[in-house]
């Protein structure tokens, strides 16, 4: 389905979207271990609500960006109602030239003087 | 996972899985159940974590992610269902249908008082001359006219108004979006209209000062 189109077709994505993109970056996980993994990663900065989650699955898949996973963890270890994602190839270049994308701006940002090499958030002194 | 629900926990649930219909059927019947479950390990997890403020600020995070998202569903819903075009003409048939009996009344009352022209009004002062018909006009008119009139601009308003609820960088904004569609617009012009000449007249009737 994604095949067809180019990347950058696709961006600039949600921060939604990129953050589940990240979430099933190293593995596939289901709705609620995206949802942790992502608020975990950020420090409760990002929070997905079910309907956040739910709305972006859907559209990513239909935008080829994830599947849905055939494999069920072992029902010992996990509810088999659950629906597990993982990202597909093109899901991965898109998340590529998103995170390129970005650090192009982030260069631009420090170019301008709006952000320091290093410390807290990268904010330039007096700000 | 495998503890007992408690009965708050179950409650919640059941308020979240009846709250899940705000979203388009399709959607509801892909991820309805999932969003459910997701809804239910959040819920006991900051139970687990405890304190009911924590619960509280989850659910205020439900409800606004809810509303914003199920409003988003919902008008995607509707630009991709080929069948909205009819359902937008059909609310317009049934707002003209709405304003038919005020507009007549307006406008009989009109010519006659304002032109002298007595062909619409006539006939109804003719058949009103009976006192008990008077009586269940004076008693239906207001709910028919004005209640009418308010159903044909909600409906038609509906179908012309998009609204929009999102964060961006933490701060909820809201957008109203207007669709031109005319026959739906044409009903809210004639509607708006008619409601702003009958209240007036019912201001002037009752409010206005006498010489």
């Amino acid at each position: 389905m994604g095949e067809s189109r180019e990347p950058w077709d696709l961006l600039p994505l949600t921060p939604a979207a990129l953050h589940i993109l990240l979430s099933l970056a190293d593995e596939e996980r289901h709705g609620y271990g995206i949802m942790r993994e992502v608020e975990e990663r950020t420090g409760s900065k990002m929070r997905l609500g079910p309907g956040t989650l739910y709305g972006s699955v859907k559209r990513m898949l239909g935008d080829g960006l994830i599947e849905e996973s055939e494999e069920r963890p072992d029902p010992e270890l996990d509810d088999q109602r659950r629906r597990y994602y993982r990202l597909t190839d093109f899901g991965r270049r898109v998340a590529g030239a998103e995170a390129g994308r970005l650090e192009d701006l982030v260069s631009i940002a420090y170019e301008k003087k709006l952000l320091r090499e290093s410390g807290a958030h990268g904010l330039p002194e007096g700000t | 996972m495998n503890e007992e629900p408690d009965r708050v926990s179950s409650v919640s649930e059941r308020v979240y899985q009846t709250l899940l219909f705000a979203y388009p059927k399709g959607f509801r019947r892909e991820y309805g159940a999932q969003m459910a479950q997701t809804f239910r390990d959040l819920y006991r997890e900051e139970r687990r974590r405890s304190g009911k403020f924590r619960v509280a600020g989850l659910w205020v995070r439900t409800l606004l992610d809810l509303i914003a998202t199920a409003t988003v569903e919902r008008s995607n819903d509707r630009k991709q269902n080929g069948e909205v075009i009819m359902g937008d003409r059909r609310l317009a048939v049934v707002g003209f249908l709405l304003v038919s009996a005020p507009l007549y009344f307006v406008s009989a009352s009109l010519l006659k008082y304002g032109l002298g022209v007595g062909l619409l009004f006539d006939p109804l002062e003719a058949f009103l001359s009976v006192a008990q018909r008077r009586e269940v006009f004076n008693l239906v008119s207001p709910v028919v006219f004005l209640g009418g009139l308010g159903l044909a601009l909600t409906l038609n308003a509906y179908s012309v108004l998009r609204m929009n609820v999102g964060r961006e960088e933490g701060v909820v904004v809201s957008t109203v979006r207007l669709e031109v569609k005319l026959l739906n617009l044409a009903v809210i012009a004639v509607g708006s209209l008619l409601l702003v000449t009958l209240l007036g007249y019912v201001f002037l009737e009752n409010f206005a000062y006498r010489y």
